[in-house]
């Protein structure tokens, strides 16, 4: 039979969710995602051509409000910055993107 | 008897002070905590303080709210300002909050006092608790056995009696699941009655903050408390405030209850099935015509929300990139930004997100979307249709809460075994209905009588009604 997810896709599939995978996690994940699956082909029995996709559930529509800029306390900056977990001055640290 | 009330009594008559009950509540918690590990995080000062708050308006005459100064707890994925806030993961292990949850703030605003954040399945993912970053909460009936989850911390801290009510979130029966498990009540409202703002979102089609509580009214005060539209969450719906505990007549008469052929098939355990079908004759008793009924699809329900939360979940947890706030590394070696993301998020995230989040990515890959996100999406809207139409002719829906009693710790280690445990709730997420479970008795499992639920779903938004339901068996068994 022939695989649902290769490991190889697996791993591309890993890569596009930004996850590095341990060789036992691939392992694991192809033999769990695999069962998984194939449980989900039991959809494929259902005729949907004539269902509707579902918008919001209890059929709510947009919602709209002014576009205003709302300042924060001092202190709720301050609290915001504190969970930031490599920083220069005020500043967010990364590694450069290019 | 509703705890809230009497509690409230106590309070107003003087014959209790707040400090005085907080303080019996947290020494339960010392007691309990080493055996149940239900609470991350305790604020036991902060507890104290706010009850002391209470006291004193107390003392100088003022009234006060029905749940002011009655300790609970906050399922630890829901946002208190200057508090830890974990979600049960590793990747948000030091994360303390920066603003209160909508529904904090309305707690605070009754004067509510906070004794802690509970215990849970990391980011809501899970039936058990026991994928939290932070220890397995044990069921306390058995503590062999799991509480139920993703809000078993909560369960298990409201059936201990560590504190009278509590909140927890169930997207696909989180709530109600773990209440069937440790023998309370847990109100999953309609999507949308409770603001989501400040709660960590799993899959946002599908997350409705919940309550647990040993009572039924209970459960409706603390509803009361915290449902309402909120300018912070678009899609809180616009509803009128009701207060819920008015609606509880305690009279069923010419109600009509149906049950469902697809939930007491051949396939559930016999003794469940026994008592669920007691637990229909008592409603009987309470002036109700059962009625058989069918929602014909049921069998697609697992499957359908396997591929929505999942797929949510993967697009909600993206923004975990160890930048702006989780668990990072200052130093180490890095080919480019990344790398730096996936080994972060491969070392913060717990397997069963890492599976889940590849799940979810692979349905919504190009390619594959059509033949899972797509067609999930229109099942969804088969299994909306069978409720409309169910609910044409009946007014509740009754059901077992869950097709086993607590199972055991480690029992359940292949992920399609586990989510066969929230067959029976998930249709009302993917409906987005509201339902309650509500102990129905006990079952014998390997010799110990453990706790089982019955589950209400009602129309949309007709949380009343079917809270109402709930109280009439409970005030007459």
């Amino acid at each position: 039979m022939v695989k649902k997810i290769s490991e190889k896709d697996l791993v591309k599939v890993a890569n596009l969710a930004q996850i590095t995978l341990t060789e036992k996690e691939v392992l694991d994940f192809s033999k769990d995602l695999e069962s998984i699956l194939s449980y989900f082909d039991k959809l494929q029995e259902i005729n949907t051509e004539n269902a509707d996709e579902i918008g919001h559930i209890t059929g709510m529509t947009n919602v709209y409000r002014e576009d205003e800029s709302v300042d924060i306390s001092s202190e709720e900056k301050e609290m915001i910055l504190s969970n930031v977990p490599n920083k220069a001055g005020r500043h967010i640290r990364v590694k450069n993107v290019l | 008897m509703s705890i809230i009330q009497k509690l409230h009594k106590d309070l107003v008559n003087k014959k209790n002070s707040s400090v005085e009950i907080t303080r019996n509540y947290l020494n339960k918690i010392k007691d309990k905590e080493k055996d149940l590990n239900a609470f991350i995080t305790i604020s036991e000062e902060q507890a104290l303080k706010d009850a002391q708050k209470i006291d004193d308006n107390i003392k100088a005459g003022k009234s006060i709210d029905l749940l002011a100064g009655l300790p609970g707890a906050l399922k630890d994925n829901i946002s208190v300002s200057g508090g830890k806030t974990t979600a049960g993961s590793k990747i948000l292990e030091n994360h303390v909050a920066s603003y209160d949850a909508t529904v904090t703030r309305r707690l605070k605003n009754s004067g509510a006092v906070l004794v802690g954040k509970t215990n849970c399945d990391e980011f809501a993912c899970g039936s058990s608790t026991e994928s939290s970053a932070f220890g397995i909460t044990k069921n306390p009936y058995d503590l062999t056995r799991v509480p139920g989850g993703s809000s078993g911390g909560s369960a298990a801290a409201v059936a201990s009696e560590e504190v009278v009510w509590a909140l927890g979130t169930d997207t696909g029966g989180s709530v109600r699941q773990p209440a069937s498990f440790c023998g309370i009540v847990g109100l999953k409202p309609t999507y949308g009655r409770i603001s989501r703002y400040g709660v960590i979102s799993y899959a946002s089609s599908l997350d409705q903050i919940g309550i647990m509580t040993k009572t039924v009214e209970d459960a409706a005060i603390v509803l009361t408390r915290i449902a309402g539209e909120d300018k912070l969450d678009a899609t809180s719906a616009h509803s009128s405030d009701r207060i819920y505990e008015h609606y509880l007549s305690g009279d069923l008469t010419g109600k009509k209850i149906g049950i469902p052929k697809e939930y007491v098939s051949k396939n559930l355990n016999e003794s469940i099935k026994n008592k669920f079908f007691e637990a229909v004759e008592k409603y009987k008793e309470c002036g109700a015509e059962i009625i058989d009924i069918s929602l014909p699809h049921t069998e697609y329900a697992l499957a359908t929300y396997y591929i929505i939360a999942p797929s949510e979940l993967s697009s909600n947890l993206a923004r975990y990139d160890g930048v702006r706030y989780g668990l990072s590394f200052k130093q180490g070696d890095f080919d480019n930004i990344q790398d730096f993301y996936r080994k972060i998020r491969g070392s913060g995230f717990g397997s069963e997100i890492k599976r889940r989040v590849i799940l979810g990515t692979y349905a919504l890959s190009s390619g594959y979307y059509d033949e899972y996100y797509k067609k999930a999406q229109k099942i969804r809207g088969l299994i909306r249709k069978d409720f409309e139409i169910a609910f044409k002719k009946v007014d509740y829906i009754f059901t077992p809460t869950t097709p086993e009693t607590a199972f055991k710790i480690g029992e359940k280690s292949d992920p399609l075994m586990a989510y066969l445990s929230d067959i029976y709730t998930i249709t009302a997420n993917l409906a987005g209905i509201p339902a309650i479970s509500h102990p129905i008795g006990t079952v014998e499992t390997d010799g110990i009588n453990l706790p089982i639920g019955g589950q209400l779903f009602g129309k949309w938004f007709d949380e009343e009604g079917i809270l109402n339901a709930a109280f009439t068996f409970e005030k007459n068994f």
